[in-house]
């Protein structure tokens, strides 16, 4: 599998977990002070880089690599049918969009509430910690599948260290939740990736000759992205379908109880 | 104790959580691989095919709760 490919598959996936980690960090720093957010955010992703450094090179040196591969590839896969699920839900509309500002305001009225007690504010270094710390494991997980089914833990680690750094400093500087990002195109973009690499993984564990050999991820990438067009058009129109049917029905009910 | 309940809800979270069907369609997919593993080339239609109707069916199921 192509460096660059995983490099970016792996930057992707970060970016999506570190914006939602930032909102926290950012809403810990803004209520309590930047010195506990930012301790535990460090505490965290010194803990998350332990867990790859043991758990990686001890994966790909234990397990034989098709069953690894085959267990990486349920794992993003079922991730990655999650992750796409949720994305078309949202852009469907049967699901609300992920608002970072209002997450960010609710983060922040929620710490404003509790008082510090002594000079180590405690509950921001545990708030920060736990926000980077959970959205983290799933990037631990993904680098340590990616790195370990490719033989390649030193670029998927890289690859998440990028999108911590350019995502931390950027909600830094800003200063405020990164509710610019497009994080559900990013999480629609990242979910079809998941998925394809889940799917080829199965294959390539079982002995699968995939058409294409390593392009096979394209030529799987286009067929899922093309599925979920098709998805979501499908699921609009449900939509429509059942807000035009509802005040229809609403009608007939309100006939039928004055009758 | 805790700590293992906590270890325990995380992965729970993260692969079963409220789509249970998506988890085990996936465990399925990879044992029908498993089963079908000397037809190569039956595989490499069939596992994609099996994820969009896995999606799919998560998508009916997902919109018929809203």
């Amino acid at each position: 599998m192509s460096t660059p490919l995983l490099l970016i598959t792996v930057i992707f996936a970060a970016a999506v977990e570190m914006v939602e980690a930032t909102t926290v960090v950012l809403a810990v720093g803004v209520s309590r002070g930047w010195r506990p957010s930012l301790q535990g955010a460090v505490a965290a992703l010194v803990v998350l880089a332990a867990a790859v450094a043991i758990f990686g090179p001890a994966l790909i040196h234990l397990v034989p690599i098709d069953a690894l591969r085959v267990i990486v590839g349920t794992l993003l896969l079922i991730m990655g049918l999650q992750w796409l699920r949720k994305a078309l839900l949202r852009a469907s509309g049967y699901l609300r969009q992920r608002d970072e500002a209002a997450i960010f305001a609710h983060e922040r009225s929620a710490l404003a509430i509790g008082t510090r007690s002594g000079s180590f504010d405690g509950t921001a270094f545990a708030v920060s910690f736990k926000g980077v710390f959970l959205e983290g494991l799933e990037v631990v997980m993904i680098v340590i599948s990616f790195g370990a089914s490719t033989g390649n833990l030193g670029t998927a680690s890289l690859g998440a260290g990028i999108a911590a750094l350019v995502v931390g400093m950027l909600g830094l500087a800003l200063a405020r939740p990164l509710a610019a990002v497009p994080e559900n195109a990013l999480k629609l973009l990242v979910s079809l990736l998941l998925t394809s690499f889940g799917t080829f993984w199965i294959g390539e564990g079982m002995g699968v000759g995939w058409p294409g050999v390593d392009w096979a991820i394209v030529w799987l990438l286009g067929i899922y992205a093309a599925a979920a067009l098709v998805m979501v058009s499908a699921l609009k129109r449900r939509s429509r379908g059942v807000q035009a049917h509802e005040p229809r029905l609403q009608e007939a009910q309100g006939q039928e109880s004055s009758v | 104790m805790k700590y293992a309940k906590g270890f325990a809800w995380f992965w729970w979270d993260l692969l079963v959580a409220d789509t249970p069907e998506l988890t085990a369609g996936a465990l399925a997919m990879a044992l029908a691989a498993y089963f079908i593993g000397g037809r190569e080339q039956t595989l490499s239609v069939l596992l994609p095919l099996m994820a969009i109707a896995l999606l799919a069916a998560s998508l009916v199921k997902g919109a018929r709760s809203r």
